[in-house]
């Protein structure tokens, strides 16, 4: 049967509210990762799961994103003391960005810094950073 | 106040402004564009939130789209908004049935017509006839506010929920006929459909004289303009809003033009006597007893009802269910009826059955239910709505900023001001509650004698004497006192536990 | 204004009989499109009605052509005052509380068919045409026939629910 206009519209109008909304947020979070790597961290209380992942890795001189998604009902906090960077707090369901470019190579450790549990002090992970390959320069 | 003709004392139950009589507002509805462009838009939001839904898992909810639209935006703008003012407004754009019913017309917005009369695809089945009523609705209403610890939290179990239900309209579209989803089993189609009693807008027919000399019903069987009801419904009779979807397809198919839209006083089919039954009465039970719990629960200062809703110990939530269950199906029905049983005493009205003094007054409570829900949702919207800000610059937790509020604080505003808010509501409230049972006193017990007239008692023996003016008015305040000290009981005790 | 049926002369009694007929044909005929996608047995019995009114109109009609030719009168169903209403289904919310359905389309069927006897009746007293008098006799018998059997369907739905 020949589709009228009014049919062409309806169509498309459907479409562009379901499909290419999820396929055009999809795409544009991969084109926001892939022009700032972005690494997602999740972060629980020590006995329900710790930072998920523990450790995480990024080379000198590449530009970085941790996204830090805080996954529980209490607020945790997060900072990388060595390298001066953190965010005070982040609540519950809440997700909070840092961007940073590392100077230098090491292992630097990240932690949680809002008494969150009984096991606070060792809600802890790592960030190790190398040196960039000649390929990666 | 308690004039038969008018509510509140000076709203006239019959005034009625026509808003189809503005040419713009007719061409809306009689475009096939409406409801079609509302539906789009609610898909695209329904997209969005179940992405984020699946997206969130199980992290807190309060900075995910899915949970804030879902329960605090659209759970509040609902019962605030749609339901008072546009009776089953939501029902216009929902996206839960479109799908199915898109399915069975074959087409989005066009028509599908032949000589045998519009197309539908599907086994078309009747809707079995002892699940013909709202007893299923109340049921899954009740059984959904059980995961209320969840659903309400975990983005995850929003997107289930949602997602379960669309799976199941398509699946109801493709066996039973139309909009046996909506009319029977969709939990949210119920308490729409009794509260719209109270909505202050109407679907009617401009001049039934028409309809009458008129032989082919479009509005029935439908048209190449249109569908015939999808509700099922003669829409050519309407007495009360109960089981109009509004979807205008009416305003489609009535080749005389004679659908009319109409703005009206609040509450005024609640005085319809027409279809009133048990399985209506059972849900404003629930409704008001659900209303009750879901502040106990959330809004209270009980910690140990929030971890038996949360299911912290099987026992706590099977308590929870239980306890819940028994109080909205049992206890308020049952303390109901005691309250009936003596406003019968009190009006000496032995002729009247119990059942029916019963049903007819348990309308009093779909005023008392809406009130309740809307001072609830300030509950919500005061110290929640912030929240929005953040979820529609990074609905799904990416670390977007859209719209660059997406560092918006949580900020609760008038939140010292909600208990006297919430007391405004529910006082309001029980002045129309009064109101409306001083009126179905006299409908039960005078058979709706106005005033000042002589009273032949409803269903009244052979034997029976007519009562005087006099004797009648007496009946009906006789028989209103207990009614109205069971709303006046009910409203103190929601204000106890809204404002301490 | 409405006009009284008792004023109504012959040649105008059967010109409104014929509408009548037609008229309910149309809506039996309506009444089974209605009720074509929630109960078959209904459809059935108004399909039934429907082919029984064309056929009594038809008849009235060529009694009428046989008696009058093909004068035509300004006149309709409307314009009478005593009860010959259309049959009417009422109850909105029908096809939602299946149950009512079948009862409600029968009792309109049993009202409809109980006016039209009675008006019949009526007629056949009325008339001095012996021609005349048999046919409304026979339509007032035919629609206490009718009458009979929606009474009976009625009983047997009752008993059945």
């Amino acid at each position: 049967m020949k589709m009228q206009w009014s049919s062409w519209v309806a169509w498309i109008l459907v479409l562009a509210a379901t499909v290419l909304t999820y396929f055009g947020a999809v795409w544009y979070e991969q084109h926001r990762s892939q022009q700032l790597a972005t690494i997602d961290i999740v972060t629980r209380s020590p006995l329900n799961g710790n930072f998920e992942p523990s450790e995480v890795s990024a080379v000198v001189g590449k530009p970085l994103r941790l996204r830090i998604k805080n996954a529980e009902t209490v607020s945790h906090g997060f900072a990388i003391p060595e390298l001066g960077v953190g965010i005070a707090e982040i609540k519950p369901g809440q997700v909070q960005i840092i961007e940073l470019t590392p100077t230098r190579a090491g292992t630097f450790v990240f932690a949680c810094t809002v008494w969150c549990s009984d096991e606070h002090m060792t809600m802890k992970g790592k960030l190790i950073v190398t040196e960039a390959t000649v390929a990666q320069r | 106040m308690f004039q038969t003709d008018r509510i509140l004392g000076f709203m006239p139950v019959d005034w009625r402004l026509e808003l189809t009589r503005y040419p713009w507002v007719r061409a809306l509805l009689k475009s096939r564009w409406m409801p079609f462009v509302p539906i789009v838009v609610n898909l695209f939001i329904f997209t969005v939130i179940l992405m984020a839904g699946y997206y969130g898992g199980t992290s807190p909810g309060n900075y995910n789209f899915g949970i804030m639209i879902v329960w605090i935006v659209w759970w509040v703008v609902l019962m605030m908004v749609l339901v008072p003012g546009g009776s089953r407004a939501w029902c216009i754009g929902c996206p839960l049935p479109v799908l199915g019913e898109w399915m069975q017309r074959l087409t989005l917005v066009g028509v599908r017509h032949n000589k045998k009369g519009n197309f539908y695809l599907g086994l078309k089945k009747r809707w079995p006839k002892s699940l013909s009523n709202m007893w299923i609705m109340n049921f899954l209403f009740l059984a959904t506010t059980f995961t209320t610890g969840f659903i309400t939290t975990r983005p995850i179990a929003t997107f289930i929920m949602l997602g379960a239900i669309i799976a199941l309209a398509i699946v109801l579209s493709m066996v039973y006929h139309k909009r046996a989803f909506c009319l029977y089993v969709c939990p949210v189609s119920g308490f729409q459909g009794l509260y719209s009693n109270f909505a202050i807008t109407e679907v009617r027919v401009k001049d039934p004289s028409i309809c009458k000399g008129h032989k082919n019903k479009g509005c029935v069987v439908g048209n190449e303009q249109g569908y015939g009801c999808p509700w099922m419904l003669l829409p050519y009779t309407f007495k009360r809003n109960t089981y109009c979807g509004m979807c205008f397809e009416c305003f489609k198919t009535c080749e005389y033009d004679n659908m009319a839209f109409n703005l009206r006083p609040p509450g005024t089919d609640l005085l319809v006597d027409d279809n009133r039954r048990l399985d209506e009465s059972w849900k404003a039970f629930i409704m008001l007893g659900i209303s009750i719990f879901f502040f106990l629960v959330m809004q209270g200062p009980w910690g140990l009802l929030k971890d038996w809703a949360n299911a912290e110990t099987w026992g706590g939530y099977v308590s929870f269910i239980g306890l819940h269950s028994l109080f909205n199906l049992a206890v308020i029905p049952a303390v109901f009826l005691g309250f009936v049983w003596w406003s019968r005493r009190m009006a000496d009205a032995r002729e009247v059955s119990l059942k029916k003094a019963y049903i007819n007054f348990s309308y009093t409570l779909v005023p008392l239910g809406l009130v309740a829900w809307i001072a609830f949702s300030f509950g919500i919207l005061l110290p929640n709505s912030s929240y929005v800000l953040h979820i529609l610059s990074d609905p799904f937790a990416w670390g977007w900023d859209l719209f660059g509020t997406a560092h918006f604080p949580w900020t609760p505003f008038w939140t010292g001001a909600m208990p006297w808010i919430q007391a405004a509501c529910l006082l309001v409230g029980l002045l129309l509650c009064l109101d409306f049972a001083y009126k179905l006193a006299r409908q039960t017990y005078c058979g709706g004698a106005p005033a000042g007239q002589e009273v032949v008692p409803v269903e009244a023996l052979a034997a029976r004497t007519v009562l005087t003016p006099e004797q009648g008015e007496q009946r009906v305040q006789r028989g209103f006192i207990p009614i109205a000290l069971f709303l006046t009981l009910s409203t103190a005790a929601l204000l106890w536990l809204f404002i301490g | 204004m409405k006009r009284d049926f008792a004023s109504l002369n012959p040649q105008e009694a059967l010109w409104v009989a014929v509408a009548i007929e037609e008229r309910n044909a149309q809506i039996y005929e309506n009444f089974a499109s209605m009720f074509q996608d929630y109960d078959r047995e209904t459809v059935e019995i108004f399909k039934e009605m429907a082919a029984e009114e064309w056929e009594h109109g038809k008849e009235l009609e060529s009694r009428y052509r046989k008696c009058y030719g093909e004068q035509r009168l300004e006149l309709v169903p409307g314009d009478i005052q005593q009860p010959m209403e259309a049959p009417v289904v009422s109850e909105g919310e029908l096809f939602i509380y299946q149950g009512l359905s079948m009862r409600e389309a029968l009792e309109v069927g049993l009202r409809a068919e109980r006016e039209a006897r009675d008006y019949y009746r009526h007629l056949a007293k009325r008339t001095s045409d012996e021609e005349l008098r048999k046919l409304y006799q026979e339509l007032a018998d035919t629609e206490d026939d009718h009458e009979r059997r929606l009474g009976n369907k009625l009983r047997e739905h009752a008993e059945r629910a």
